[in-house]
């Protein structure tokens, strides 16, 4: 169960206190900035292939004049789950 | 050589929000790191968001400058708790560890939404303080404020 306390901030006057569960939430902000993104879905014939492929998609890669580097691979992976049926994809991970 | 290869003529690119992030302190090494671990599990359980470093973890968080001319980000020192004493920390008191996660996404509201579930779930025993890096407000286009977030 979830506990969101607010109270009175001894450390700082007027400001407020805020916890969840006994953990201090600070009172600040997280900036953040605009980006350029790109879905890529990738097959292979096995596990091994699609690793490799992996493995150099996070290879850096020139991007206009600079370089950039993929951030992350997070993708829902499929495999065929009876490869005789064809066509019939069960989730993977 | 192999024979067939196929791909796709053209990808579209979007675009997205990147460097949302939370900041969690605490006591120990350990419960930090399983904070971050219960952050990153209720973040990727979210539609359009990736936490982009391994595990989704970064220990070693930067901020913006360094010592070195030709270097333009650095090691955010004022996190690491080995060097309390020798530069100005921001670890709250009793707070021995930290780690950030950083999170990209496809619009402002997958991060946020993002942000609080990882606030959230990382909030806990052992965990002393959730904080979040900025430079001031004037780099970034979007501000992601932690008590709006869990309010």
């Amino acid at each position: 169960m979830m506990a969101i306390r607010a109270t009175a901030d001894p450390e700082y006057r007027g400001a407020v206190y805020v916890e969840i569960n006994g953990t201090r939430i600070e009172d600040t902000f997280a900036e953040a900035f605009r980006m350029r993104y790109v879905r890529l879905v990738v097959t292979a014939h096995d596990e091994h292939w699609l690793d490799a492929a992996f493995t150099t998609a996070s290879l850096p890669v020139k991007s206009g004049s600079r370089w950039a580097k993929p951030s992350a691979i997070s993708a829902t992976v499929f495999k065929r789950a009876n490869s005789s049926a064809g066509g019939d994809f069960g989730e993977f991970q | 050589m192999d024979g067939e290869f196929l791909i796709e003529s053209m990808v579209h690119v979007e675009k997205g929000v990147g460097g949302g992030n939370i900041i969690l302190q605490a006591a120990t090494q350990l419960e930090a790191l399983d904070a971050a671990r219960r952050a990153v599990s209720a973040i990727e359980k979210l539609p359009g968001v990736i936490t982009p470093f391994p595990g989704g973890v970064a220990r070693s968080g930067s901020k913006v400058g360094s010592r070195y001319k030709g270097l333009k980000a650095s090691t955010a020192d004022a996190y690491c708790p080995s060097l309390r004493g020798r530069v100005e920390t921001k670890l709250p008191e009793g707070a021995n560890a930290a780690y950030e996660i950083v999170i990209d996404g496809v619009d402002e509201p997958s991060v946020a939404a993002a942000m609080s579930a990882g606030i959230r779930a990382a909030a806990g025993e052992g965990v002393v303080a959730i904080t979040a890096g900025n430079y001031g407000g004037k780099l970034g286009k979007f501000h992601f404020h932690l008590r709006q977030l869990v309010g």
